[in-house]
């Protein structure tokens, strides 16, 4: 296992050779930059007086400046908590209390930590880069220094790189309720003993040239891109989102940046199976490794992809709490077997009954987890960690089972836990938001199943008595109480929740209702041109109103790629057909869509 | 021009490699430059204007095709327009062909509005002299796919040297200078087997020249970093006539087939009218004269004869087409039946005169 030393002395040579270090869209990093930037932030945290054993909290919409501050801080021995820009100040403000962060970094524009009483830096604006002008400056304009002005006047300084295998490294926020936020505590020790594990499995080296554009907050996106980076010396690359309309582009980036792993969720494979115009994507002789993260894989699409596109995909299952992952299907064929999770790799997993006791073969049970990357606790929540690890088990939630050959499978859920697009949500979490509205006297939420998505989340709500709000009333307000990604797709006003004898909602019920919903809506839905604003105003969670046909995916910022998949399927569903790839990735606006339905009918 | 598009910083590589071949038209052939400029313009404004744009597309498709007959006729007439300099109508054929192509697929809404990949797309040396006739979406493709590769290069260095030399060693000095050479020195220049062998050696020729050449291009384009399509694929293992114009300068053969066979069938309904058209479209692109258009209408009555025999199902056809020597005489029939092409068209057109 590395030491932060050895991380720090692999910078600083392959600083001499000017390689690549992190490449976004429109700017690329090489490790001189980098180690520059590093030095810069280790002065500037010494500045701020923060030491080995402090932490920051970083919650920013500049994805270099939380790139650098995660991994300046890393190598200091200073904890770290990534958080989503669109975080709902309740949950914020649990956040902080739990976290107790020495400073804050965040975008001056944030309003969610308005109330914070901590010590923080606001990171100012970026002015956005020039696009306009000459055509000639257009091309020659090369704009690649770190634009890390704001630490100008803070001296450059050698990391302190005396952090400790048990010294805590960062602090994860998983889904949960602001009651009781789970911050994954991960020391040095859990995140090299994974990032040695995931070296082993995927052959990583200072030649590797990754591509993961997953969020940043996300474990996955941090922990398996920069910092995987830093720990092999090798090259990240984080394009443009994976929306839609730039599907092709991100993907012809594999053959341009000779990428040589893909880290994905299932979300963004079904987008490829679905909306991807070739099949050659992988076919370079630089490519060896397809990952999918972050949720289960579906067997269907998980074929259709290998087939398709002549690549196998290695699955990587794996929790918050194991840092990334520990069970991996592929690559080898030793270790690879489809509709399964894999193997274990540096870890021990046994399968439980309720009652606790290790369950033989093909018997399905809780499956509990064990090995260096397990993770030391929750933080200042001695309640959740002793019910979440047992004799060093760690009890997933998830249920499944093991075969004959040792391959892990996973069949359901203990825990209620929504998977939407790779994002864990927690069911309480929701309800808790719903109830905060004021006039919500009950709430639950189940997950609904999703093609693209794996789950959506739907809720129930049951009005206090003379209350007038809406469906849509209620949507509009959740998200002042929960990120984006976590608002239902859907909600249901009823009279009352159905709940079994012991007083908990029966939530098989409930899946009933939305299926008979379903069925119902398609039968009656015409579509016309209101009846196309709701449904797509439902989609984006905006008001209806506020719609026009000019309205494109940049006029609202809840016009994200999933909203546009979810925008797409209900117009599909109302209108009784399926639009052809083509059309699909050409809208970009609402009209663009009403023409192609419109024809259509 | 490898070296340009590797030297140079990666967001100048692209311009400098159309300017480059911006600059070698206007210095080679002047005329084509202001031709495809012409053209190129109007092709993007009708392409991505907001209004009465089928109209539009028609006028611009009928400007490309009478531009594209004016220039020809202007240079097999040897025409001089008094401007000076050498008239030459350098890659026309194939420019026209592209703007057409641009043209239907943005009327189809296949194609994104950028200007500077439309430049790239116009002004891309390796392709422009002769062919393939490459398609905008996948060029556009190949602009976001492009990386230095050192591979990639060598390999279309191999493809460079192996093309030349098929236009060189094969098709000039074996082919013409030997063979052809050769047969102009036989007795019985007037018999039926002469006729055969000079036609054999002339469809040889082509091949090595078109394919030859095509390979030139794809090894330029290979080492700037953008791959374009095969342009031959074995001809001469055919199974069928259908078969060998899928095999055949397969640009042409599918440019033809989207922009002509396929309107044509659609408005037509009649499969001879719509692959005669498509024929006859493919021998006036090769010329202008009297000859090609018999030449179309030969192939369209192979093709369409042996459409006919695809679709057969009864128990002879079913029971030739299990036995081992049919697909060799079905091969040596479609041989004999390119080789006769100038055979009978000779003849017809030699009655005519």
């Amino acid at each position: 296992m590395k030491t932060l030393n050895d991380i720090y002395q692999n910078l600083s040579s392959e600083s001499n050779k000017k390689k690549t270090f992190i490449k976004f869209e429109a700017r690329h990093f090489n490790y001189q930059e980098v180690t520059l930037s590093i030095r810069k932030l280790s002065g500037f945290f010494r500045f701020h007086c923060l030491e080995k054993g402090h932490r920051i909290l970083i919650c920013s919409d500049r994805e270099d400046i939380v790139v650098f501050s995660v991994l300046s801080s890393l190598l200091n021995g200073i904890s770290s908590a990534v958080l989503p820009t669109d975080i709902s100040s309740h949950r914020a403000q649990s956040i902080l209390e739990t976290y107790q962060p020495d400073l804050i970094i965040l975008d001056e524009n944030l309003t969610a930590f308005s109330e914070a009483s901590f010590p923080y830096f606001k990171i100012k604006d970026k002015k956005a880069t020039t696009t306009k002008g000459s055509l000639l400056s257009r091309f020659i304009n090369r704009d690649n220094s770190p634009d890390l002005s704001m630490f100008e006047a803070f001296e450059a300084e050698e990391p302190n790189l005396s952090a400790m295998s048990d010294n805590l490294a960062f602090v994860n926020f998983t889904s949960g309720t602001t009651s009781s936020p789970k911050g994954v505590k991960i020391t040095y020790k859990n995140l090299f003993s994974h990032l040695e594990t995931l070296g082993k499995q995927f052959s990583y080296n200072a030649d590797s040239r990754i591509l993961n554009n997953l969020t940043l907050s996300h474990a996955d996106g941090m922990i398996q891109g920069p910092v995987l980076a830093l720990y092999y010396a090798c090259s990240l690359y984080r394009p443009c989102s994976t929306d839609l309309q730039k599907l092709e582009y991100f993907l012809n980036s594999i053959h341009r940046e000779q990428i040589t792993h893909m880290i994905t969720v299932p979300t963004i494979l079904s987008f490829m199976d679905r909306f991807a115009s070739y099949n050659d994507y992988f076919d370079t002789r630089f490519f060896q490794h397809l990952l999918s993260v972050a949720g289960a894989l579906n067997k269907d699409l998980w074929k259709r992809v290998e087939q398709r596109f002549k690549t196998r995909v290695c699955n990587v299952y794996g929790l918050t709490e194991t840092v990334a992952g520990g069970v991996f299907c592929g690559p080898n064929d030793s270790t690879y077997k489809t509709g399964s999770v894999g193997v274990p790799v540096d870890m021990d997993v046994k399968i439980v009954s309720k009652e606790g006791a290790e369950l033989p073969k093909n018997i399905e049970g809780e499956i509990l987890l064990k090995g260096d990357n397990v993770f030391e606790g929750y933080l200042n929540n001695v309640q959740a960690t002793e019910a979440a690890v047992k004799d060093e088990w760690f009890l997933t939630g998830d249920l499944g089972y093991r075969d004959e050959e040792g391959f892990l499978f996973i069949s359901g859920r203990a825990k209620e836990l929504i998977i939407s697009g790779g994002f864990n949500i927690h069911p309480a979490e929701v309800n808790e938001a719903l109830l905060k509205i004021e006039g919500v006297a009950e709430a639950a939420t189940v997950g609904e199943p999703h093609p693209d998505l794996q789950e959506t989340v739907t809720s129930f709500a049951v009005l206090k008595a003379g209350v007038s709000e809406t469906k849509d009333s209620l949507l509009r307000k959740l998200p002042n109480f929960l990120e984006h990604y976590k608002v239902p797709k859907d909600l249901f006003i009823v009279d009352q929740l159905p709940v079994g004898d012991s007083g908990k909602v029966i939530l098989a019920e409930l899946k009933n209702i939305i299926s008979h919903s379903r069925n119902k809506h398609k039968k009656e839905e015409i579509l016309d041109l209101d009846a196309f604003f709701s449904l797509v105003s439902k989609e984006l969670n905006v008001d209806k109103n506020v719609l026009s046909l000019s309205t494109s995916s940049q006029d609202l910022p809840s016009w994200d790629s999933l909203a546009h998949l979810n925008i797409i399927v209900s117009v599909e569903s109302a209108i009784g057909f399926k639009l052809s790839n083509q059309d699909v990735v050409s809208i970009t606006s609402l009209n663009d869509l009403w023409q192609i339905a419109y024809k259509g009918l | 021009m490898s070296l340009i598009a590797w030297s140079l910083p990666k967001k100048t590589q692209l311009p400098a490699v159309s300017l480059l071949g911006n600059l070698f038209v206007l210095w080679f052939a002047p005329y084509a430059f202001v031709a495809m400029s012409i053209s190129a313009c109007l092709v993007y404004l009708i392409s991505h204007a907001k209004s009465q744009k089928g109209h539009w597309v028609l006028l611009g498709v009928g400007y490309c095709i009478s531009q594209f007959l004016l220039l020809r006729f202007l240079q097999e007439h040897s025409v001089d327009l008094g401007l000076g300099g050498s008239f030459s109508v350098l890659g026309v054929a194939y420019f026209t062909c592209r703007d057409v192509h641009y043209l239907v697929e943005s009327y189809k809404g296949n194609v994104r509005k950028n200007i500077v990949t439309f430049w790239y797309y116009q002004s891309f040396l390796p392709v422009m002299i002769a062919g393939p006739i490459n398609r905008y979406h996948e060029f556009e493709r190949e602009i976001q796919r492009r990386s230095l590769d050192f591979d990639q290069i060598s390999k279309g260095i191999e493809r460079i040297i192996y093309g030349y030399a098929k236009v060189t060693v094969l098709g000039n000095y074996l082919i013409e200078h030997k063979i052809q050479s050769y047969l102009t020195q036989l007795p019985n220049q007037e018999s039926i087997l002469h006729s055969w062998l000079v036609s054999l050696a002339d469809w040889a020729y082509l091949y090595a020249q078109f394919s030859g050449w095509s390979d030139v291009a794809i090894g330029f384009s290979l080492c700037i970093g953008i791959k374009v399509s095969e342009n031959f694929n074995r001809p001469l293992s055919s199974k069928s006539l259908v078969d060998f114009w899928k095999r055949w300068h397969i640009s042409l053969s599918s440019w033809c087939k989207d922009y002509v066979f396929t309107p044509a069938l659609l408005i037509t309904r009649n499969l001879f009218i719509a692959i005669s058209l498509s024929m006859v479209t493919m021998g006036l692109w090769h010329e202008s004269s009297l000859y090609y258009i018999f030449w179309g209408i030969y192939h369209a009555i192979g093709i369409t004869l042996c459409r006919l025999y695809m679709k057969q199902d009864n128990e002879i056809v079913e029971y030739l087409r299990q036995r081992f020597w049919w697909s060799s005489f079905t091969r040596a029939l479609t041989i004999f039946y390119l080789i006769n092409a100038s055979v009978f068209i000779g003849l017809f057109y030699d009655g005519l005169y």
